[in-house]
């Protein structure tokens, strides 16, 4: 796998996924074929959600964690600025209210509606950040089987008692079932710069088309929701692993400028769509009545505007470094 | 074949402009309703128009449920004598949804109650609605899901837009506890 190398262009894929998902019109009638696969693929989009927590953990694996602090601090720096000022924005435009604001902001928010609450996937990715190095280096003492078994076991029993014990009180599940997604991106990371893209595309052909029809048929057609609420999720990870391994041979040694730019500017992507991507389709909408059109401005706005975003986000930290 | 796959797809996307497929109704241009008495021979569409008439709705699409949707838009499985409309907002990171059933059967109480228990604010995944109601005539159940002005222009307008009698206005259900709180104390 080449991961580390492709790691932005699927970022880049993955943020698509993702604006699809929350900002796309659907443009056939929802009677016609092309009108049920466009669906289709819209309410797919949220696994773009899974390939982030994939190659965050996939990277995370590789990284230098000598000391756990200096590694949570210097992810923090990266990543809570943006949504400390994205949630003063909401808050200053209305969107969240005083109390909403300070309970999103120390991730309250997010463990009490889990998906619901703004940018929940940032609080969600820190979470991580944070478990990540302890949990690797309690787990390092023990064999790579007797890891992934305690992992399995700490997870159901999470996942049990935040579904059946915890119901109204805390609702992570949202994130608790991306943890299989992230066991697999540690797993692989074992593997990087040793599959060949014959494997990888023999891989991808073997997972990704018989994963369509499992997402198909369990993650939209009739949501599987037993035992848990959100396991719906884990049954597109065929279909994740397969598109996983197909982007990382389809990018290798590929170098697209505009994607290369948009893989650097995806937190900003998602920042701007949750803030006010949905009034911008409002308006754009009343003005142009043309559904393609007004989702052609959209994206075109939204990238335009998290790449500038983004831009500003580099240099403001590169003054400070220099 | 690889020039004329580019051609192919402009002519996909170019249908999709022209397609006009189901009525969108964008908020301002809602029909104005008759004066008092509604006409009986509306349809649920038009229905739906008239409910949101002066409130500030994100754009919508008014379609019928079938078979397939009904519960995951009206949280009840479907039955004999229903029929429901949905009127969604187009984007997934709005989470408005607006639902309308009509019973033959006369059961609009406890449909509308059981509509209330099983209404997941959350259905959006990455959004939540501020407020869920739902609310009752003889013959037809409201359910909204918005923000709270919105779910209140709604319920208020559902009365006279179905010109169904009486409507029965059950309790909100707020995602923040406090609102519920702040009302309970009002109350």
């Amino acid at each position: 796998m080449q991961i580390l190398k492709t790691k932005k262009q699927i970022m880049a894929v993955a943020a698509i996924f993702i604006a699809v998902y929350h900002l796309w019109i659907p443009v056939f009638s929802s009677a016609s074929l092309a009108g049920r696969f466009e669906n289709f693929f819209v309410s797919i989009g949220y696994i773009g959600v899974d390939l982030f927590f994939f190659l965050s953990a996939y990277t995370l694996t590789l990284s230098d964690m000598t000391s756990k602090w200096k590694f949570i601090f210097k992810r923090f720096k990266k990543v809570y600025p943006v949504f400390l000022i994205f949630c003063v924005i909401a808050l200053i435009i209305g969107k969240m209210s005083l109390s909403q604001f300070f309970s999103t902001a120390i991730f309250l928010d997010f463990f009490k509606n889990g998906g619901g609450s703004f940018l929940w996937f940032i609080p969600a990715l820190l979470l991580m950040y944070v478990a990540f190095p302890y949990c690797k280096s309690i787990l390092s003492k023990y064999s790579p089987l007797k890891r992934l078994a305690i992992s399995i076991i700490v997870w159901v029993t999470l996942s049990f008692a935040v579904e059946y014990g915890l119901s109204g009180i805390v609702d992570i599940s949202i994130f608790l079932m991306r943890i299989p997604v992230i066991l697999l991106g540690i797993f692989l990371a074992e593997y990087e710069g040793l599959w060949s893209k014959k494997r990888r595309l023999i891989l991808a052909a073997t997972l990704f088309l018989p994963g369509i029809v499992l997402v198909y048929q369990f993650g939209y057609l009739d949501k599987l929701t037993i035992p848990f609420d959100s396991i719906f999720y884990i049954v597109a990870l065929p279909c994740i692993l397969g598109l996983i391994f197909l982007l990382d041979v389809a990018f290798q040694g590929v170098s697209v400028k505009v994607v290369d730019i948009l893989g650097n500017a995806t937190l900003e992507l998602y920042c701007i769509q949750m803030l006010i991507g949905s009034e911008l389709v409002n308006i754009i909408f009343s003005i142009t009545r043309v559904k393609i059109l007004t989702n052609l401005i959209t994206f075109i706005t939204v990238i335009l505007l998290s790449i500038a975003l983004s831009y500003l986000r580099r240099y403001i930290i590169n003054r400070k470094v220099a | 074949m690889k020039k004329l796959l580019p051609i192919l797809l402009l002519l996909v996307l170019l249908t999709g402009c022209f397609n006009e497929g189901p009525d969108v109704t964008i908020p301002s241009e809602t029909p104005a309703p008759s004066d008092t008495n509604v006409p009986s021979d509306l349809t649920m569409a038009q229905i739906i128009d008239l409910i949101c008439q002066d409130v500030e709705v994100p754009a919508y699409e008014a379609a019928e449920l079938t078979d397939e949707n009904f519960e995951y838009s009206a949280f009840i499985p479907y039955e004999e004598g229903l029929t429901g409309y949905k009127a969604d907002a187009l984007i997934n990171a709005t989470a408005h949804s607006l639902v309308l059933i009509h019973s033959e059967n006369g059961n609009t109480a406890d449909l509308a109650q059981k509509i209330l228990d099983n209404a997941n604010p959350f259905k959006w995944i990455c959004v939540s609605a501020e407020v869920t109601q739902t609310a009752y005539t003889e013959h037809y159940v409201i359910l909204v899901m918005s923000s709270a002005e919105i779910v209140e222009g709604l319920i208020d307008n559902f009365q006279s837009a179905v010109n169904d009698g009486d409507a029965t206005i059950l309790d909100s259900v707020s995602v923040d506890l406090l609102a519920i709180n702040s009302e309970f104390i009002a109350d």
